[in-house]
């Protein structure tokens, strides 16, 4: 009988990609080993480059079970040089190292490949390949390494950011932007921003020149040159500018959003054997409390009653401790964000010609893994930052009277109920008087304002703010902090900036332990009580009914100071009586998800806490808008809303009826007030 | 005598102007679109735009009603839409003018 070998890829992919991140590791070590001895060669401990070869050995056979003959050619090639290493036979130089540091690369854009179906780049393969198969003969003096640059396989998300004006006579030309702009949607998770400020008075407009320009966000696993294609017909009837965003997967998204799409990547979570024992001792306990009281229950009397009243408190302290058992094995130590920042870290202080070491402090606290896997990017980038603007070039550090080598130290502990990581570098520390010109350049803030030391570093976390003099492909592209902060924001938590002229900047990121604890506010809505997570809450404001309009078809609409949004009544929504017939006497809370607003209808604002996240799935089937329920203080339950479900509501417009079919169109209006 | 090509049929109600408009439009319909809704700016107090039957449009069409609608938006004009096909409502989204043409779907 044949077996489904595809059953076992996913597993096979993710001990593969994790024996990469290890050897990398060790690489790395046996790189900072020969440069903190200012030698070009290292004495290589066996046990390290055991650890590396092994990593290799089993990719190499795992891939040649699977099939993968790309992966399996490449990994015989590398582990041939590693077994020469292990012999002897090859010295480890920082050279060599440094091509094993690209061999890494190129197996795992190989194992990407395979997994994705995806090519990488194999030009940049091959030649990485060649460089490690004659590795052995120009031995001792090797000649300088040639680098290829890896460019990112097809799979790879990009974020494009698209400016397209049409000239005023491209209609003439038989070209329809609307065309354009549907390719462009089709191609991936596109927004779209229309600029109408070129198009005339009514009376002026010319309706066969086309006035209108757009500003286009494009996110997906698209190369440029699909996008070069789609523009191609009108390059000369246009300004176009097409931008690479770096960080896209920093765009902000819900929790729930993340939680999904963690999931699709990684389906599997692996455990340490020790916390599957604590479940299963505690399993084990569990099942000898139920064997006691179905035997008390058996033959009960009442003489039996403080056994059962002490079963019962065994019952709930197993209980207790299995969840917590249940719990911990969502968590993660922090060291496996930390390790990833120290590959980037030895690359780009090559490239800088800066000496920088990434010292970590409490990498083993653990965190819940959607944490993690969200953090690892504002981290990146955090990390990047420092780097590349904090820490000073040796000669500016020395002169400075600092050491040489620049330190960024990230420090986590847990505080409560949270995790606070640290990212401290001992570099220049940010300049407040370029920070505040920028920022008065960019009209963020007018030259006048007097700002105290701690606003004006505040300033960078705003959008579209940068002070790099020199745009460089490292960072500071003016995409960024906002981004990191509002990432940091969706998952629960803050940042917050400390910085001292000369002696360095400190971030201070504050997370949640998991996301099964929220800070929401309650509302009142008739009798019951709704939990809003404060993150998604933009303000609140007592409605007038004049701005509220409801063209046909759609939805009610508010309009609060000129912008529009879907009015979600939330009474009628859940079926719930509201408190008055009154419409001004309540409350419209304004939220925000996705970029998309909505005002909530509510009786009452009650309170603001911090709520235990209940899950509804296995009891209830799944109910729009709803997210989960948590017990209040006084034991009722709440239900916690789901905000962009909501407003996934709203705007498609499914909530209220719309007209009869039979009605005609001006019948069935509802006196629109759109003014 | 009304074109048969005619972009829009104006219909008058009691209490709004109703602007049917016709399964294919384009470019070349641009014009007439711009002369008839121009007319409605001065004379009408509420409109109601039925876009059930649009099949296929393009930009010069949705710039004039994205110029009619800011226009109508600034006389005070009450503007509202009767059921967008759906190839109406995609192109609205695409080229973003759901907020400009008062379109939420």
């Amino acid at each position: 009988m044949a077996i489904d070998m595809r059953q076992f890829h996913q597993t096979f992919f993710e001990e593969s990609l994790e024996g990469l991140a290890n050897m990398e590791t060790e690489l790395l070590h046996l790189e900072k080993a020969a440069a903190n001895k200012g030698q070009e060669t290292v004495a290589a401990d066996p046990e390290i480059l055991n650890t590396i070869f092994r990593a290799a050995h089993s990719i190499k056979g795992g891939s040649s079970t699977f099939g993968f003959e790309d992966v399996v050619g490449f990994a015989h090639v590398l582990e041939s040089r590693l077994d020469a290493m292990r012999d002897g036979r090859l010295t480890p130089t920082r050279n060599v190292i440094s091509l094993l540091l690209l061999s890494v690369d190129c197996l795992r854009s190989l194992i990407i490949s395979a997994r994705t179906g995806k090519e990488g780049d194999n030009n940049a393969i091959d030649s990485i390949r060649k460089q490690l198969e004659n590795l052995e003969s120009e031995q001792p003096s090797s000649p300088p390494l040639t680098v290829p640059v890896l460019k990112p396989p097809q799979g790879t998300i990009s974020h494009w950011q698209i400016t397209f004006r049409p000239h005023l006579h491209l209609f003439h030309t038989g070209n329809d932007p609307l065309r354009i702009l549907r390719e462009l949607d089709d191609l991936g998770e596109c927004r779209v921003q229309v600029d109408i400020s070129s198009l005339p008075g009514w009376d002026q407009i010319k309706p066969e020149e086309c006035y209108l320009g757009w500003k286009i966000e494009l996110i997906g696993p698209i190369p440029r040159e699909t996008i070069n294609e789609i523009f191609s017909w009108v390059v000369d009837d246009c300004s176009l500018e097409i931008d690479r965003k770096p960080m896209q997967s920093l765009a902000p998204r819900s929790i729930a959003e993340a939680v999904a799409s963690m999931d699709a990547q990684a389906g599997t979570l692996r455990v340490s054997v020790p916390k599957v024992d604590a479940l299963i001792n505690t399993v084990g306990e569990l099942v000898i409390t139920q064997t006691m009281l179905s035997l008390i229950a058996s033959n009960f009397s009442f003489d039996n009653l403080s056994r059962l009243f002490a079963g019962i408190t065994q019952l709930e302290r197993n209980t207790r401790e299995l969840q917590e058992s249940v719990m911990s094995i969502r968590m993660l130590p922090l060291s496996f964000a930390f390790n990833r920042l120290l590959r980037m870290a030895h690359d780009m202080s090559q490239r800088l010609g800066k000496k920088v070491e990434l010292i970590f402090q409490g990498e083993q606290t653990e965190i819940d893994k959607t944490v993690i896997d969200r953090l690892i990017d504002p981290l990146m980038h955090l990390a990047r930052n420092s780097l590349d603007h904090g820490i000073e070039l040796p000669a500016e550090r020395l002169a400075a009277g600092k050491p040489e080598t620049g330190y960024i130290t990230l420090k986590a502990y847990q505080k409560g109920g949270n995790v606070v990581i640290e990212v401290r570098d001992d570099g220049r520390g940010l300049s407040h008087e370029r920070i505040f010109a920028k920022a008065v350049e960019r009209g963020m803030v007018s030259s006048s304002s007097n700002l105290s030391p701690e606003e004006i570093a505040e300033l960078i976390f705003l959008p579209g703010f940068s002070t790099t003099e020199s745009v460089s492909d490292l960072s500071g592209r003016g995409v960024g902090m906002d981004v990191v902060r509002n990432n940091i924001r969706s998952l629960g938590g803050s940042v917050e900036i400390a910085t001292q002229p000369g002696r360095g900047t400190c971030f201070t990121l504050r997370l949640p332990l998991t996301l099964a604890i929220l800070d929401g506010l309650s509302v009142q809505v008739g009798d019951q009580t709704y939990i809003l997570p404060l993150v998604n809450i933009v303000e609140s404001v007592r409605i007038l009914p004049q701005q509220v309009s409801r063209p046909v078809g759609s939805s009610e609409m508010y309009g609060l100071r000129k912008e529009f949004m879907p009015l979600l009544r939330l009474n009628e929504l859940f079926h719930v009586e509201s408190r008055s017939t009154d419409f001004s006497q309540g409350l419209l809370v304004i939220v925000e998800a996705e970029g998309k607003k909505a005002g909530l209808y509510v009786d009452d604002l009650l309170d603001q806490q911090q709520v235990v996240i209940k899950n509804l799935a296995t009891h209830y089937r799944k109910v729009e808008g709803i997210s989960a329920a948590t017990i209040l203080g006084d034991g009722t339950v709440a239900m916690i809303l789901d905000v962009p479900g909501l407003i996934r509501l709203a705007h498609t417009g499914t909530v209220h009826a719309t007209p009869h079919a039979g009605d005609s169109p001006a019948s069935s209006m509802a006196t629109p007030t759109l003014n | 005598m009304v074109n048969s090509m005619d972009p829009v049929h104006i219909e008058q109600t009691a209490n709004a102007t109703l602007v049917a408009l016709e399964a294919t439009l384009g470019i070349q319909d641009a014009r007439v679109l711009h002369e008839r809704l121009g007319s409605l700016l001065t004379a009408a107090k509420s409109v109601v735009v039925d876009g059930s039957r649009v099949e296929r449009l393009d930009a010069a069409i949705l710039q004039v009603l994205a110029g009619f609608a800011r226009s109508a938006h600034e006389r005070g004009l009450a503007l509202s839409w009767h059921s967008p096909s759906p190839v109406l409502q995609q192109a609205v989204h695409v080229l973003g003018l759901e907020s400009i043409l008062g379109m939420t779907s």
